[in-house]
């Protein structure tokens, strides 16, 4: 498993420690990417700074919430609103963002009386919200800024509110994950433990390191409450500030994106003993192992075993009609940290793609350990935060069908008639659960076959439009190949799920929990 | 040419490494717990022993084992045909190799780290 | 113009030389100007007679960037003009960006009027970061005269501010005009101050000895020459202002190890 220089990069040789090609019969143990390192001078990074990965993955995905960013506009306008992350209430976190619009006079005098004042507009201005979390910004962190004092004053005069201060400027790391480590400390040092949530479940899970991407969470918690578990705390997707005060209540805490929060996992599991489960959201069968595990773990599994086999008669024909089409196509799978490894294998299984690269912008060694060995694909590029150059080369040479990435490298990729898939904030999402891996394979299926690039080859208002340039679908062109069997097969077919395949969740009732709930009742009486 | 037994643990321990994430905690003092506390209890599984899960963290690992166990029995069906005394050194070979994936071989450098 | 930046430890005389020396030179009929440079805003009170003009952050607090000059600059003893820069309450915000804004918006209101002859900068104490560092970047003030004594800590000062001046000087055309001694009364102190001088590559340009002309006109909120110029006291200034004004010896200094500037000390039993 060699490790790998980029030709762009023969100037940079410092980059090729960040690089491997995934050899026959190799293992992680012969070479791995070195990760979470700053970024080389001459390499320009597409990284997002500390302050970003705190308050914009981190902290405003929490619903009940104000978010104030406490520095110039620019730090709170570039993190709002960019990330899909919903909530069932009415999405009060991404509707709103709030800053102290620290200035050239605050800078030299000290912002501590804007920041009071802005806290008390705000709480003034949204009087049904009664929590709010404070974010330090560069400036603010220079001048040194008494976040903690602040808060407390304001609590003191307002004894209904609770204020959550984040110290993660932009500069105290070497990319965004800096301030996802920074939020989870903060959080458990300073917030578990300040609330007692009401049980009523024996199942009683923190849901860790999901943010609710278009609808990912409550996918998800349907599965949990159809099983008759309590999901405490959701750190932080669709998530209340309360709730997560009561963490240090649950039995188990389930982990998804262990690169942003296996931090409070790990804490958790050292000052509250609650163990650590990471599972997979994404793909049939590790979602379908997950959910066993967990009803193993409660003794539930009949439960896990119904969701399983209702959800897969019902989203496996459709995932396989995709299969169908997707066999052999190329893809780099290049996403900010976790996805590297939550979808490394399961894609080439499920969705026949080939993995020909896997990337991380912000991800650490131990993502590249679970992202290479997942990955089947020889020959694969395991690249640690490449430069734009190198991503250019990459598909340059490795020629993908599409890549799954963020909209920085996606726009480029687009330029040279690659199509992406928004792998942090989806495109027509959520992926999570049964029907949404069907929803991204679809989207996957959109993207490959969109005639767009032919077409945008052709100019109407001179070309003479004939059966080689004329406007051919989707099915036109992926269909062309596939046996007559497999085209008129009735056992699979096309995703025929509902536009909003979210909201609906939100009605529903859940037997198991409403027995639990009731259970619990007559126990406190 | 390897023999028979190291094909076998080859096999066990690519499954783990593609489909489980439990040996990957980021600190080589958890990975080693994990390691040891889920496989011993996957050996106890298949043997048949009693499995220690009266606390939450051994119940945990027991959760793990049983689910391994189970998809071990379906993925690799010769491992039903083997004694307890097999199993034993079976996956006491299979923890050394992930022992040495995860942690005396890993290249990674955070596992020293002394804090999360 | 020559544009002049005093540095010096906190507490050795900076504000208090740089007006009697101004006054000293608004006798030989020169333009001044003084800005000063420290939050404290007590650069110019000698030589206006209290702080009589706002600052020019507290304007900017106030009024936004829509200040007028001649709220924040006013024109004292022998027609010296001062403002001062003011800043943030000890313990909160950014002097030094406070140093940066406030030159800037100077600048930018035409303070620095063509007649004047000098400028001086009373900048306050050591050159803790690159705000405290903006008088003596590129276009701004050419000359430094750090103010020490024959204390052991205020020559270890001014030997730190050498390492800050030297970065600058060989950036740009920032050069050490000499040494000010406020005398302590220490003994040997000018021999001393002389020595320390030499080594870092300048000269003491003047011993300002120790006089309670200097108190008793201060508690008037007067510099010594307005208001008892016929003291001897009054002469030391005018003396100092002569030396400035004729002095040619300007370098990029060179500032001591520590090891040396302790044997230095040493051999002027200083330090025992």
């Amino acid at each position: 498993m060699p490790y790998h220089l980029f030709k762009v990069s023969e100037c940079i040789p410092e980059r090729e420690k960040h690089v491997v090609e995934k050899g026959k019969d190799e293992e992680i143990t012969d070479a791995l990417p070195l990760g979470y390192l700053n970024t080389i001078p001459g390499t320009l990074s597409e990284r997002g700074c500390v302050y970003c990965g705190a308050k914009h993955v981190i902290g405003t995905p929490m619903k009940d919430v104000i978010h104030m960013s406490h520095g110039p506009i620019g730090c709170t306008y570039d993190t709002w609103q960019t990330k899909r992350y919903i909530s069932d209430n009415d999405n009060f976190q991404i509707k709103y963002t709030f800053a102290t619009d620290v200035k050239e006079s605050n800078v030299i005098f000290g912002a501590n009386e804007l920041l009071k004042d802005n806290i008390i507009a705000a709480f003034k201005a949204f009087p049904e919200i009664k929590r709010l979390t404070i974010y330090q910004t560069c400036g603010t962190a220079l001048i040194g800024d008494d976040l903690e004092s602040i808060a407390k004053e304001v609590m003191d005069e307002m004894p209904e509110v609770d204020i959550f201060v984040c110290n993660a400027p932009g500069f105290a790391g070497p990319s965004q994950s800096g301030g996802h480590h920074k939020i989870n400390i903060a959080w458990v040092e300073n917030k578990v433990g300040t609330h007692e949530p009401k049980i009523t479940s024996d199942y009683t899970i923190n849901y860790v390191g999901e943010y609710n991407i278009q609808g990912d969470q409550e996918v998800m918690q349907d599965y949990f409450k159809r099983m008759g578990i309590q999901i405490i705390s959701t750190f932080t997707g669709n998530g209340s500030y309360d709730d997560l005060r009561g963490m240090h209540r649950a039995k188990l805490n389930v982990l998804e994106c262990a690169r942003s929060a296996e931090y409070i996992c790990n804490e958790l599991r050292k000052r509250y003993g609650i163990p650590r489960m990471d599972i997979d959201g994404f793909g049939f069968k590790p979602l379908s192992d997950s959910l066993r595990k967990i009803g193993i773990f409660f003794g539930i599994e009949e439960r896990a075993e119904a969701i399983v086999k209702e959800e897969t008669a019902r989203w496996k024909p459709e995932l396989d009609w995709y299969k169908e089409r997707l066999k052999g196509k190329r893809v780099c799978l290049w996403p900010g940290g976790s996805k590297l490894w939550h979808w490394a294998h399961v894609i080439h299984e499920e969705m026949g793609v080939e993995v020909v690269s896997v990337y991380t912008k912000f991800g650490h060694q131990g993502d590249m350990e679970k992202g290479i060995s997942r990955c089947d694909c020889e020959g694969a590029l395991a690249i640690d935060d490449p430069n734009e150059l190198e991503s250019l080369e990459a598909m340059e040479t490795l020629k993908p069908d599409v890549i799954f990435t963020g909209k920085r490298p996606g726009e480029y990729a687009k330029k040279i008639g690659v199509p992406y898939i928004n792998a942090h904030a989806y495109h027509n999402g959520p992926y999570k659960g049964f029907e949404g891996w069907v929803r991204f394979a679809r989207d996957i299926y959109n993207a490959i076959y969109s005639p767009v690039h032919e077409l945008s080859f052709v100019d109407i208002t001179k070309d003479e439009i004939t059966e080689e340039n004329s406007f051919v679908t989707r099915r036109m062109k992926s269909d062309i190949n596939l046996s007559k069997e497999i085209v008129d097969s009735t056992s699979i077919r096309e995703y025929t799920g509902n536009f909003d395949c979210v909201s609906h969740l939100r009605e529903k009732s859940y037997p198991y929990l409403e027995e639990q709930i009731e259970k619990h009742k007559q126990m406190a009486e | 040419m390897k023999d028979d037994m190291e094909e076998k643990v080859d096999q066990l321990v690519n499954y783990i490494m593609k489909n489980c994430l439990w040996q990957f905690n980021s600190r080589a003092w958890d990975r080693e717990n994990q390691n040891e506390g889920i496989l011993k209890r996957t050996m106890q599984v298949l043997c048949d022993e009693p499995v220690e899960k009266d606390t939450p963290a051994g119940k945990y690992y027991w959760a793990e084992a049983v689910y391994l166990a189970r998809l071990y029995k379906s993925e690799f069906k010769w491992i039903n045909d083997m004694s307890k005394e097999e199993i034993k050194v079976l996956i006491k070979k299979l923890k050394e190799k992930i022992d040495y994936l995860t942690i005396s071989g890993s290249l990674n450098e955070e596992l020293k780290n002394p804090l999360y | 113009m020559r544009q002049v930046a005093i540095y010096g430890k906190g507490g050795i005389g900076k504000s208090t030389t740089t007006q009697n020396l101004a006054a000293g030179l608004a006798e030989m009929k020169k333009k001044i100007m003084i800005v000063g440079c420290d939050p404290k805003a007590d650069s110019t009170r000698l030589v206006l007679g209290g702080l009589v003009q706002k600052t020019v952050l507290d304007t900017l607090r106030e009024n936004g960037e829509d200040v007028k000059l001649d709220a924040v600059l006013k024109e004292g003893y022998g027609d010296i003009k001062g403002v001062e820069s003011g800043g943030p309450e000890p313990g909160v915000g950014c002097a030094g960006r406070g140093i940066i804004t406030s030159i800037g918006l100077l600048e930018r209101l035409g303070a620095y009027d063509e007649d004047l002859d000098y400028v001086f900068y009373d900048v306050l104490g050591d050159v803790v970061c690159g705000g405290f560092a903006m008088p003596i970047r590129e276009g701004k003030a050419k000359e430094i005269y750090i103010v020490c004594s024959g204390e052991m800590m205020a020559l270890y000062a001014a030997n730190n501010i050498c390492k800050g001046i030297t970065k600058y000087a060989q950036r740009g055309g920032v050069r050490l005009g000499g040494l000010i001694c406020n005398s302590r009364k220490v003994e040997g102190e000018a021999e001393l101050v002389a020595a320390v001088a030499k080594e870092i590559g300048t000269q003491m340009i003047h011993f300002v000895p120790r006089d309670k002309a200097v108190t008793r006109a201060e508690i008037n909120k007067k510099t010594v020459i307005d208001y008892s110029p016929e003291e001897k006291q009054a002469d030391e200034y005018r003396a100092l202002a002569q030396k400035i004004d004729d002095n040619d010896m300007f370098v990029i200094p060179k500032p001591m190890k520590i090891e040396k500037l302790e044997e230095i000390l040493r051999e002027h039993g200083i330090l025992d």
